[in-house]
């Protein structure tokens, strides 16, 4: 039998391997010809830049702030998976969820693709470290974008034991199982450090060494490490970077334009693109009823000072049936950039923290002025306590960056350093307050998070 | 053992030469050859007449016997007809047996050749073409159904011209295609549903065999087990489908001429809430979540429109009408002296039961068969056909589909003013069937050169071509007002897929003696090449209605965004060879070996190699059973051996990476990206399936009944799944994988009898059943949900069958709230529902299936009728979730009745709720175990009356008229329409595991027909 395989081998190979050559597809490269040149890495690296744009479209916001106290009930939601990101009890079909998880892991499997192909390609010592520090970066803020959402905060645990994401650090199709948080945060701190030192100062539409530096504030200020979150905050605040917050225009960060408020975002250019899509689908209020309308309590807050120029970012609407609701006007646009890290969170940033420590408590009046004044708000009273100082901020940094994805995070990390948090009913660190994974994720050994009892 | 023979023979010849040598007879001699390839034939016993005198030929076929001159020689030998020859004075009589047209000597069409039945080690079944006419059927494949043990076919939905779903022995796949493969006079065909790029538009199972006209089908040969699909290699796990069309095959002129026409309605009616149901229980709804006055109702109706209207639409009957169908065939047989013709035109137009859907098909066929000298044949095929499908949207995408969801009886068709009443996002099916032009029209193209030469040394050199052209041209267009857009006419849409497949082979047989038998020896090569082109484009149109029937071209042959997509080119090439060993007509041996190279699989695995073995022993031919009357035949075989399943798409295993960008495309900060689209697998190759048969036929009372069986075990190994990665992977495509085992082991049986033969009254007998056990049994690393079945909820679950329902379990209303309770994974009772408690609660396949055709004949009449049943297998009820569960846009169906309204009420179905959380869920469409049913059937597939006419006129050589009718009776426990499903399918994963899903899915036809044929 063995002969005659072999006889049947032979003869077939000989008279036909040149009949069976592959025709590749036209549209398509092959992988193993795809990088080739520096340009190519490039090309590359860029498409991962593109995919942070896409899940920082709003995608990842608008998850962020339905768990959080920003947003309405009784949004018309036919499929219900809104419905059970808002009541907290996703399961593993939450198409919602499912639809963001895989974008930032895209994003990682692009850098993780650079860094694996990078020695390939003859590059001078400087252009390498610069293209592997991009790549970690957006490595790194892939990892915090996920972490945020699917996982309990730092502090949910003493030791942070509790299970983080899948760090994923390599390409292959071989998965892997969630690290805990503190592993998770470690690999993100580690990406980050090494961005910090090997991105230039300016670089275009890109990240530089401030996009990192700013990213591994609020790393920290997540973690509760108030020094290291001031000290990153201060890189960028203080004088000598080009960044500063423009005077006499609230909506510098919500527009079409790139301001020097502006640290690190996504640009969108208009044409083909529209880099805040989910955001304005969701929240623009100037064509019909919005999806999601904002809460009474956001509403109100902007009105508690008469004088704050912050009110006009929402409207309260009325119904055919003389129903009320209120919206944001902070996305009527037709595109428009996306910040992610900018002048107003690093203010506010340090300024929690040093109100947290109680080292300089006229430093985070100062960071907070800044912030209020711009808007029309007047200084916080000199002599005002610690604890005042600290909730003015809060009320500040929720007001500034509301819908923009951060409220949860303040409200987990706070829930985490001991406060009594309770978010529309429930104990901040229920179950269901980490979203869970999709079903596909679910390979033997993969753990999912627990659900409901929100 | 040629010594031992020869010595043997000897023997025998002496012992009946030794009582003649008295008589002083003189001595004849002579030589028996087999009349068509001039083969010796061993052992053929020559009796002097009407004495016990007798020889038998040797092992070069010779003999001599003592006979007088008065004496009359009997020839009998087995398979061959008898012959008795007056001796007259000869002293050498050489005579040439003819085979004798018994069952056993039938030609079976075996792939690259023939062989007599009684050759076959495998299982093959024949299928004569006046079988699949006889019934009414959207495509010939349908027709196979309760024909054939062992072949399940699950005919597909209402819709006129969609495909079935055939399974031979089981499904050994996932991911790859689990249908048999078809071949078409040599050629395998086009056949996937998938070939088209439109796909399952409008929900329906598009059907490239439906182009082939039934009519033009001579026989059908399934190809079963290893034995007999082996000699396909790597395409013939799944079985395989040999069409061979029809030739002429006797001299002079003969025609035909045969009609039908008939009509078609739906098996059933849904049983949806009418205007008044509806409201009042959309109150009841309301009000249970403690809402109070009238409810706020969907689609911006009110109370007072409603009434003062009085809207009670019934969306069912706007859908559906009573289809005509009408079908004319004509064929001219000419036979002449070198020169053998076939001609058939055909039309068949069939409407089905859904207003505005039909299926006509044009088609001509012209075979020839020249013999160009004694040793050199040439043949040919050419056929062409046309099928025009007008088309509807049913299920999800509107049409009927809406009538049993969205489509409400409190929404009006039209206006006060006689408009269409509009309403966004609410469907109005009659409108969208007002505003919609849409057809499908395929063209096929099938034809084949043959040439056959015998050389002076008895090799037989056979070599061919066969073109296989497969085009179909999906149009559709809508009205701007349909798409919301007003500034425009209308906007057309494209889809048009051509597929170039070509096919070329050379074979050489030779037999000789070999041994103690005659050895044939088939050695052969094929090349096949297919490519699949397709264009999809969209345009529109604002200034008139010129892109309506071609969107792709304009007036002026320019282009309105078409995309040409990616050639699809597959190459593929084999070497092969079957041995056949025939000791005696009695053992019988053979082995195939086939290695097949394909474009499809990785660099690493280019070629397969597919060998057989098989044997079959015709006990009855043993003297110890010759004695035995009763038996008239009895026939053993066994084979095992390796076959493979190709059938997935080219360049699955190369890697991929896109680039695009600026100025034309999306690209980011106005800079291109390059990024990877697909993982490579060079490893990837086909399924492999080792498969074992055992099996015996017998025959008794000469053949009055006829009893078949066969065990089966099939094991597939490195099973082609289409894998989606965990999604921290980071890579959207999914990546084909050799995962698993999946086996298949059961067994058929197939019983004919003539239970009556009485002179002029004839009643017959055909029975078949068949069951297989499938289960899973390994999916390598891979978890459950990495590979699901479409949009499904069917899984590959390990110790499962292939489509398990993997579902959380319903327990009970609670009788106190109402509300529904689960079960949660450890069977403790919930209301919470949650995806992380399914378990494997029940599989779609079934246990038995099988038919039983009964034939009564009396004179001139034949009546018969066909049942097939199905016992066993689940079928979900996927819309079911939304028509019977929590209250939202979509219609109720009456079996709501059974409702808890009250505390202490026992029902079967929860309070009825606007809200989700009142099910435990924060989706409204929850799939349970409730909703899955026993899909056990039985169904009178078929009923035929024929009265065959007197001969009147000469001319007319003979005419029948025929009534038949199809789906006249469902024996079902199924609440749902229709127990028999191919809802619409997503892909091949899709197909194969989720057959008995129904999700809207339009029931089949009930056909009444009339036809005449009458030859001349």
């Amino acid at each position: 039998m063995k002969k005659i395989k072999t006889i049947f081998f032979i003869v077939t190979i000989t008279f036909s391997c040149s009949l069976l050559e592959t025709d590749i597809p036209t549209t398509e490269i092959l992988e193993e010809e795809a990088i080739k040149t520096k340009k190519d890495l490039q090309d590359l690296l860029n498409s991962a830049y593109d995919v942070v744009a896409n899940y920082n479209n709003g995608l990842s916001q608008r998850l962020s702030e339905l768990l959080s106290d920003n947003i309405a009930s009784g949004f018309t939601d036919a499929a219900g998976f809104f419905n059970e990101i808002y009541n907290r009890n996703t399961n593993l079909f939450n198409s919602e969820v499912g639809n963001y998880y895989k974008e930032p892991y895209f994003a990682i499997h692009r850098a993780n693709t650079l860094l694996e192909k990078v020695d390939e390609i003859n590059l001078d010592e400087d252009s390498r470290n610069q293209i592997i520090a991009e790549a970690r970066f957006i490595r790194a803020i892939s990892h915090f974008n996920l972490v945020n959402l699917m996982a309990h905060p730092p502090g949910f645990t003493n030791d942070n034991s509790h299970l983080g994401i899948a760090v994923r650090t390599f390409t292959g199709s071989e998965p892997v199982t969630r690290s805990t948080v503190d592993e998770t945060y470690d690999a993100i701190i580690k990406d980050l450090r090494f961005a910090e030192e090997n991105l230039p100062e300016s670089n275009g539409v890109y990240a530089t060494s401030y996009a990192a530096q700013g990213y591994l504030s609020k790393v920290y200020f997540m973690e509760q490490n108030y020094d290291s979150a001031i000290y990153y905050a201060s890189q960028i605040i203080d004088p000598g970077s080009p960044f500063s917050l423009v005077v006499n225009n609230i909506n510098a960060r919500y527009s079409q334009n790139i301001t020097s408020e502006h640290i690190f975002y996504t640009l969108s250019t208009g044409a083909f693109d529209n880099r805040a899509g989910v955001l304005i689908g969701s929240y623009r209020s100037d064509v019909n009823e919005p999806f999601l309308k904002v809460s009474q309590e956001l509403y109100d807050l902007a009105n508690v000072n008469a004088s704050d120029e912050r009110a006009e970012w929402f409207e309260e609407q009325t119904r055919e049936d003389g129903s009320v609701f209120y919206v944001t006007t902070k996305f009527n646009s037709n595109f428009q950039n996306v910040a992610l890290i900018h002048m107003v969170d690093m203010l506010l940033t340090r300024a929690e923290s040093l109100a947290i420590l109680g080292t300089d408590l006229d430093q985070a009046r100062a960071d907070l002025n800044q912030v209020r004044n711009r808007a029309g708000v007047a200084n916080i009273s000199p002599i005002s306590t610690q604890e005042q100082i600290i909730e003015a901020i809060r009320n500040e940094r929720r007001l500034e960056m509301s819908l923009e994805g951060d409220r949860i995070m303040q409200l987990n990390r706070r829930g985490a350093s001991g406060e009594d948090i309770q978010i529309r009913g429930a104990n901040w660190d229920c179950p269901g307050s980490a979203l869970q994974f999709p079903a596909t994720e679910g390979f033997p050994g993969f753990v999912f998070n627990e659900s409901g009892g929100c | 053992m040629e010594r031992f023979l020869r010595g043997v023979f000897t023997l025998v010849l002496l012992a009946s030469i030794c009582p003649q040598l008295i008589a002083q007879n003189q001595t004849i001699s002579g030589k028996v050859v087999d009349a068509t390839d001039g083969t010796s034939l061993i052992g053929v016993t020559i009796m002097v007449k009407g004495s016990g005198q007798g020889a038998s030929t040797d092992i070069d076929g010779n003999y001599r016997i003592n006979a007088s001159n008065t004496d009359v020689l009997v020839f009998s030998y087995i398979g061959y007809k008898t012959v008795e020859i007056p001796v007259g004075g000869q002293s050498t009589i050489d005579l040439k047996m003819e085979s004798e047209v018994s069952e056993l000597e039938e030609v079976m069409v075996v792939g690259y050749g023939t062989l007599r039945k009684r050759e076959i080690t495998g299982s093959i079944t024949k299928i004569g073409g006046d079988e699949l006419q006889n019934v009414q059927a959207p495509s010939f494949e349908a027709a196979l159904q309760g024909k054939a043990a062992g072949v399940q076919v699950i005919q597909g939905s209402g819709l006129a011209g969609s495909g079935s779903v055939i399974r031979i022995r089981g499904i050994g796949s996932i991911s790859a295609g689990g249908d048999p493969l078809y071949v078409v006079d040599g050629i395998p065909i086009t056949q996937s549903q998938f070939t088209n790029v439109s796909r399952n538009g409008g929900a329906m199972n598009t059907n490239p065999l439906a182009t082939l006209n039934p009519n033009d089908i001579a026989s059908i040969e399934i190809l079963k087990d290893a034995a007999a699909a082996g000699i396909y290699g790597s395409r013939g796990s799944n079985g395989v489908i040999l069409i061979t069309t029809k030739r002429a095959s006797s001299k002079g002129n003969s025609f035909n001429f045969s009609s039908k026409a008939g009509i078609s309605e739906p098996v059933a009616k849904a049983k949806m809430l009418n205007s008044e149901q509806y409201l009042q229980l959309y109150q009841e709804a309301w009000e249970n979540d403690g809402n109070v006055g009238r409810a706020t109702l969907p689609g911006g109706m009110t109370w007072e429109e409603i009434e003062r209207r009085n809207i009670d639409t019934d969306w069912w009957d706007q859908n559906v009408q009573t289809g005509f169908k009408q079908e004319y065939n004509f064929s001219w047989t000419r036979g002449g002296e070198k020169l053998k013709t076939y001609f058939g035109i055909s039309y068949s137009d069939n409407e089905s039961y859904l207003v505005g859907n039909s299926y006509d098909r044009a088609s001509a066929r012209l075979n020839a068969d020249y013999i160009l000298s004694t040793q050199t044949k040439l043949s040919s095929s050419l056929s062409y056909s046309r099928g025009n499908n007008e088309r509807v949207n049913a299920a999800w995408s509107g049409g009927l589909g809406d009538a049993m969801s969205t489509a409400l009886p409190i929404y009006p068709i039209y206006n006060d003013d006689g408009t269409f009443w509009v309403q966004s996002g609410v469907p109005n099916s009659v409108r969208q069937r007002a505003l919609t032009d849409w057809n499908t029209v395929d063209t096929r193209i099938i034809g084949n050169l043959n040439i056959s030469h015998s050389l002076p040394n008895g090799i037989n050199l056979r070599g061919g071509g066969s073109y296989d052209y497969f085009k179909s041209n999906d149009d559709k267009w809508e009205a701007g007002e349909l798409v919301g857009r007003n500034d425009i006419i209308g906007q057309a849409y494209a889809n048009i897929t051509e597929v170039d497949n070509y096919n070329a082979n050379l074979t050489a047989d030779y037999t000789f003696k070999a041994g103690a038998g005659n050895l044939k020896v088939l050695v052969g090569s094929e090349y096949q090449q297919s490519v699949r082109s397709a264009v999809t484009g969209k345009g529109v149109t604002d200034v008139s209605e010129q892109l309506r029937f071609d969107p792709i071209v304009g007036e002026n042959g320019e282009t309105f965004g078409g995309t040409p997509l990616q050639d699809e080119v597959t190459k593929f090439i084999s070497f092969f060879s079957r041995f056949n060993y025939n000791v005696r007509n009695k053992y019988f041996f053979q082995a195939t070996l086939r290695t097949d190279g394909s474009s499809k699989f990785g660099p690493d695995n280019r070629f397969g190699f597919f060998p057989t073995v098989g044997f079959s022993w015709f006990a009855s031919e043993e003297d110890f059973l010759q004695s035995v009357d009763a038996i008239s035949l009895l026939k053993f075989k066994i084979n095992y051996g390796i076959t493979g399943n190709s059938d997935f798409g080219a360049n699955e295993f190369i890697g991929t990476y896109q680039r695009q960008g600026p100025p034309d495309q999306n690209g980011y900060g106005f800079n291109p990206i390059l990024y990877p689209t697909k993982l490579p697998n060079p490893d990837l190759k086909w399924e492999t399936t080792s498969n074992f048969d055992i099996g015996f036929e017998a025959g008794f009372f000469n053949d009055r009944i006829i009893v078949e069986f066969d065990y089966f075990r099939k094991l597939t190994s490195d099973v082609l799944a289409q894998i989606a990665l965990p999604p921290q992977n980071g890579i959207d495509n999914s990546v084909f994988e050799n995962v698993g085992e999946i086996s298949n082991n059961g067994f058929e049986v197939s019983v004919s009898t003539v239970n009556i033969s009485n002179g002029d009254f004839e009643w017959a007998t055909n029975f078949n059943i068949s069951q297989y056990k499938n289960k899973i049994e390994s999916i390598g690393n891979f978890s459950e949900e990495a590979v699901s079945g479409g949009t499904n909820d069917t899984r590959v679950i390990v110790g499962q069958p292939v489509g398990t329902n993997f579902l959380v379990r319903f327990s009970h209303v609670d009788p106190q709230s109402g509300r529904p309770v689960y079960l949660d994974i450890d069977g403790n009772e919930t209301f919470d529902w949650d995806p992380k408690d399914r378990v494997a609660v029940g599989n779609v396949l079934p246990d038995f299936t099988g038919g039983i055709t009964n034939t009564f004949t009396y004179k001139s009449w034949n009546f018969s009728f066909l049942f097939v049943f199905t016992k066993g297998g689940d079928i979900y009820d996927s819309s079911s979730k939304r028509q019977l569960g929590v209250v939202t846009t979509w219609n109720m169906r009456e079996d709501i009745f059974d409702r808890w309204r009250q505390p202490g009420d026992i029902a079967t179905y929860p309070r009825l709720t606007l809200d989700t959380e009142t099910y435990g869920s924060g989706t409204p469409w929850i799939n349970t175990d409730l909703w899955l049913h026993d899909g056990s059937y039985i169904r009178l597939r078929n009923v035929s009356l024929t009265y065959n006419l007197p001969q009147v006129i000469d001319l007319v050589k003979s005419a029948s008229v025929t009534f038949s009718a199809t789906n006249l009776l469902t024996f079902t426990n199924f609440i749902g329409l229709d127990p028999e499903i191919a809802r619409d399918f997503e892909d091949p994963t899709d197909r194969n595991m989720s057959s008995n899903i129904t999700f809207l899915t339009p029931p089949q036809e009930r056909t009444f027909n009339l036809g005449i044929n009458i030859n001349f």
